[in-house]
């Protein structure tokens, strides 16, 4: 068993995983994203969408352990053994939490600039979600 | 403005693994190619697809046309998730082809005849690893903007075949086949390239040696490179789009990241030759002329440098990565 | 709002029970926590009760609370199951400190209890993984040690800190809960092999986290000026706060700080009168041992950046001039989620009444500390006995 998202769930995020859709305040013009109820910064609870550019600079990050994944996850630790978990801190802004992928864990620094690209995240009651992953940011 | 070509990109997955490492597992390799490219266990043909896609300015496209026989999510649209990836979601036609191994020509046949689109031909074959007809199988995906601002490449021929002819190759579910019979397939083949070569060729006025760069169908390697000699065309016309030895045979999206590569390698006023096969059977050619659009510095998709960048796999990495993705 | 006290306080042993499923927990606290009360008392005399649990395994999800008392035979009282995950038994506490400190209730019982022992592994790990946020942090594969383990990371870049004194958090957890009968793992740890356990998430290996655990607590509240109806020592709850935050580190502005800690601080030390340098003692959670750090600044025992310096100095030890998880800590007393909120409230409760047997320290003034997720929702209260 694993986490569950319903469909309708994802569906309602699917811009934000597959476009970097994020808001702006229409107040303060500070960008949230993932989208929030009220703006973070003044609370206003207007925005305006806006495409983020799906890039930034790693934050923080970890290099999971494949016996201790998630069961939803166990097939991609099995497959491809220690993966990478990161908060990325886009450009514009916002942090975000993401996997890393198309890179050797033992490489990645707080600092490193990575750009997102459309992956497979997971797949529950036989529906392939999927959704944003970093690497490296392309030269 | 005529209409052609005005973008292309490619994308291949994360891995290869190489004909060595078959050879020391199985005895032997079956595929007569150096390597061939392995998804990761996040990646499928959505997301090749989307990865390929996103190397193209196609912003304004209204018609998406998407080719794949290995589509993730079977009975849906890939073109659903894979217009919001890329921004057309919204008022965008689209069409997918997926019957054959002819579909990523059968969709920019399709772009071509609107004048307008984006085509993506993303494909991950599979069969079983025990099986020699799984040697060859690669995966990757290839874009193509389709319109009249100033494109790289424009069509001055174009011909398609088809007929009755009992399929040597189809697949079974998931898996490929490959009835292996030789002769009989090799025949089929070349009787209906030869007639979309020769009749593209007829199309724009051209013979065969007016031809700089000729792709043809890569699912054999002795097949295509013979078939193609008894069409007439020698290893200097068919190397550059000659892909499958380093990606290995990606079904649909074969031909047009063949296309690319010949592309990638073309000089101004070029001919580039191109033809899909569909196992059951028919045929389709175009004849593309690039125009000095090709020489732009940032024109090159970077196939060979995309081929040069997938991470080898080890046979046992190989072998754990398909048994939990399959 | 008038001073609230408690007079008994009682746990199960923290560990695997695979005689006992969660009524069998609660009884055994709910009379452990009975025979503490020096004077007696009469269960039939509880007004309310609040339970903390979040509810792993999902077996009894509605209803949690009362599915409890009834058990015991005591029907009729309103009682509540309260959820914020690992901080459920704090929250539990801070209801049942709210209802008598109101003059709404005289004798409520606040409790904690999780069952997480009798799961098969996926079942675990998808229960483990339920407090953190769903929709981003989940879905990147998140697991709960690796929430922390980013946290880590962060905290290593940003302050001179190094690996090594994470792991002298679990060695000096494990001294204590070496001592503590009640704990799960009754054994020292060497620092080598603290330092050399195997990865879970780096840069976290499998000491740098609390186990997983069966167990139950109780604590008994009343009103202050009744409390020696019940016993001639009783614990008073001088100090009192509640926090939460964003669930998911990445919409916070710090990740190396937990904004709901230290709003909780605050409030437990501005009713207390208090500040952090009247603390005698401290338990903390310590769920992975980089949060007992985040504790020490969080809590004002040590500077932003500056936490690891005390245990680097050792003053947090049982020898120390603040020691901090005398009974073992989350990482060895174990972590019963739901359970551990009110746990601390044993220690404290045995610790200032002079009853710690073995790992017993001197002290008038105690601090618990209960986060819920990786900084969701926090408590804190501060205990003061009659000096």
């Amino acid at each position: 068993m694993g986490a569950h998202i319903s469909i309708p769930m994802y569906e309602r995020t699917v811009g934000q995983r597959l476009a970097f859709e994020g808001e702006r305040c229409t107040d303060c013009g500070t960008v949230a994203f993932p989208p929030k109820g009220a703006c973070p910064d003044c609370r206003n609870d207007e925005f305006e969408t806006v495409d983020l550019s799906g890039t930034g600079t790693v934050y923080s990050h970890t290099v999971l352990s494949p016996g201790g994944a998630p069961p939803e996850f166990a097939g991609q630790a099995r497959a491809e053994g220690r993966y990478v978990a990161a908060i990325v801190e886009l450009d514009e802004g916002p942090r975000i939490t993401a996997q890393l992928t198309d890179i050797d864990p033992e490489t990645v620094e707080i600092g490193m600039p990575v750009s997102g690209r459309i992956r497979r995240i997971y797949e529950e009651e036989g529906v392939v979600r999927y959704g944003f992953k970093f690497g490296p940011a392309d030269d | 403005m005529s209409v052609g070509l005005t973008d292309y990109g490619v994308s291949l997955p994360t891995y290869h693994v190489t004909a060595e490492v078959y050879e020391e597992v199985w005895g032997r390799f079956a595929a007569r190619i150096d390597r061939k490219t392995v998804p990761a266990y996040d990646e499928d043909a959505m997301t090749l697809a989307t990865a390929a896609a996103r190397e193209v300015d196609a912003a304004d496209a209204e018609t998406l046309a998407v080719a794949t026989t290995t589509h993730p999510q079977a009975g849906t649209l890939l073109s659903g998730p894979l217009s919001r990836s890329v921004g057309l979601d919204g008022p965008c036609r689209t069409l997918e082809f997926g019957s054959s191994w002819k579909a990523g020509l059968e969709a920019l046949d399709a772009a071509l005849s609107f004048g307008s689109g984006l085509v993506v031909a993303s494909d991950t074959p599979e069969a079983p690893s025990d099986e020699d007809t799984e040697h060859i199988l690669g995966a990757g995906a290839a874009a193509f903007a389709v319109g009249d601002d100033d494109p790289l490449a424009t069509v001055a021929g174009s011909a398609h075949y088809v007929d009755a002819y009992l399929p040597a190759k189809f697949r079974d579910g998931a898996d490929l086949t490959d009835l292996s019979l030789g002769g009989y397939t090799t025949e089929g083949f070349v009787e209906a390239l030869s007639a979309v070569v020769d009749d593209a060729l007829a199309d724009a006025g051209l013979s065969t040696d007016d031809i700089d760069h000729a792709v043809f169908p890569q699912d054999d390697v002795k097949m295509s490179w013979r078939g193609g000699g008894r069409l007439g065309f020698d290893a200097d016309q068919m190397s550059a789009g000659f892909v499958v030895n380093r990606m290995g045979f990606a079904a649909a999206a074969s031909p047009l990241v063949g296309l690319a590569a010949a592309l990638d390698a073309a000089e101004a006023g070029a001919h580039v030759l191109v033809a899909g096969y569909g196992y059951g059977h028919g045929a389709s050619a175009f004849v593309l002329e690039t125009t000095p659009a090709i020489e732009a510095p940032d024109s090159d998709a970077g196939v060979d440098d995309a081929l040069d960048a997938t991470t080898a796999l080890e046979y046992g990495e190989f072998a754990r990565l398909r048994e939990v993705s399959r | 709002m008038r001073d609230v006290a408690i007079v008994g306080a009682g746990q199960t042993p923290y560990g695997d029970h695979p005689e006992a499923g969660i009524k069998e927990l609660f009884a055994s606290a709910f009379g452990a926590m009975a025979d503490s009360v020096d004077r007696g008392f009469d269960a039939t005399a509880l007004d309310a009760a609040y339970v903390g649990s979040l509810g792993v395994g999902g077996s009894q999800l509605g209803i949690t609370g009362a599915s409890l008392t009834s058990h015991l035979g005591l029907t009729g009282l309103p009682v509540q199951r309260v959820e914020n995950a690992c901080a459920s038994g704090g929250f539990a506490l801070l209801d049942a400190v709210h209802a008598v400190g109101s003059g709404a209730s005289d004798a409520v019982l606040a409790a904690g209890v999780e069952k997480m022992l009798d799961l098969s592994g996926d079942r675990s790990k998808y229960w483990l993984g339920v407090s953190g946020d769903t929709e981003y942090e989940r879905l990147a594969g998140m697991t709960f040690a690796g929430v922390y383990a980013i946290a880590a990371r962060r905290y290593l870049h940003e302050t001179d800190a190094e690996r090594e004194h994470l792991s002298r958090v679990a060695v000096k957890n494990h001294e204590n809960g070496a001592v503590n009968p009640k704990a799960q793992f009754q054994r020292e740890v060497s620092l080598e092999r603290a330092t050399g356990a195997p990865e879970i998430a780096a840069p976290l290996n499998l000491y740098d986290a609390c186990p997983t655990t069966d167990g139950a607590a109780c604590a008994l509240v009343v009103p202050a000026d009744e409390a020696r109806e019940y016993t001639d020592d009783p614990v008073y709850v001088t100090g009192f706060g509640g926090g939460s935050d964003h669930l998911a580190l990445h919409d916070r502005e710090t990740i190396t700080s937990l904004s709901a800690v230290r709003e909780a601080a605050e409030a437990a030390y501005d009713r207390a009168d208090k500040t952090p340098e009247d603390v005698d003692f401290a338990e903390v959670h310590d769920c992975f041992t980089i949060a007992e750090l985040l504790a020490y600044e969080d809590l004002g025992f040590a500077d932003r950046g500056e936490g690891w310096r005390l245990i680097a100095e050792g003053r947090t030890r049982r020898d120390g001039d603040l020691p901090v998880n005398t009974s073992g800590g989350l990482k060895a007393k174990g972590h019963p989620l739901g359970a551990t909120g009110i746990g601390q409230v044993v220690e404290v409760f045995d610790q200032l009444r002079g009853d710690a047997g073995d790992r017993q320290v001197d002290g008038d003034v105690a601090l618990s500390h209960n986060v819920g997720g990786s900084g969701g929702a926090a408590t804190v209260f501060i205990y003061e006995v009659d000096a």
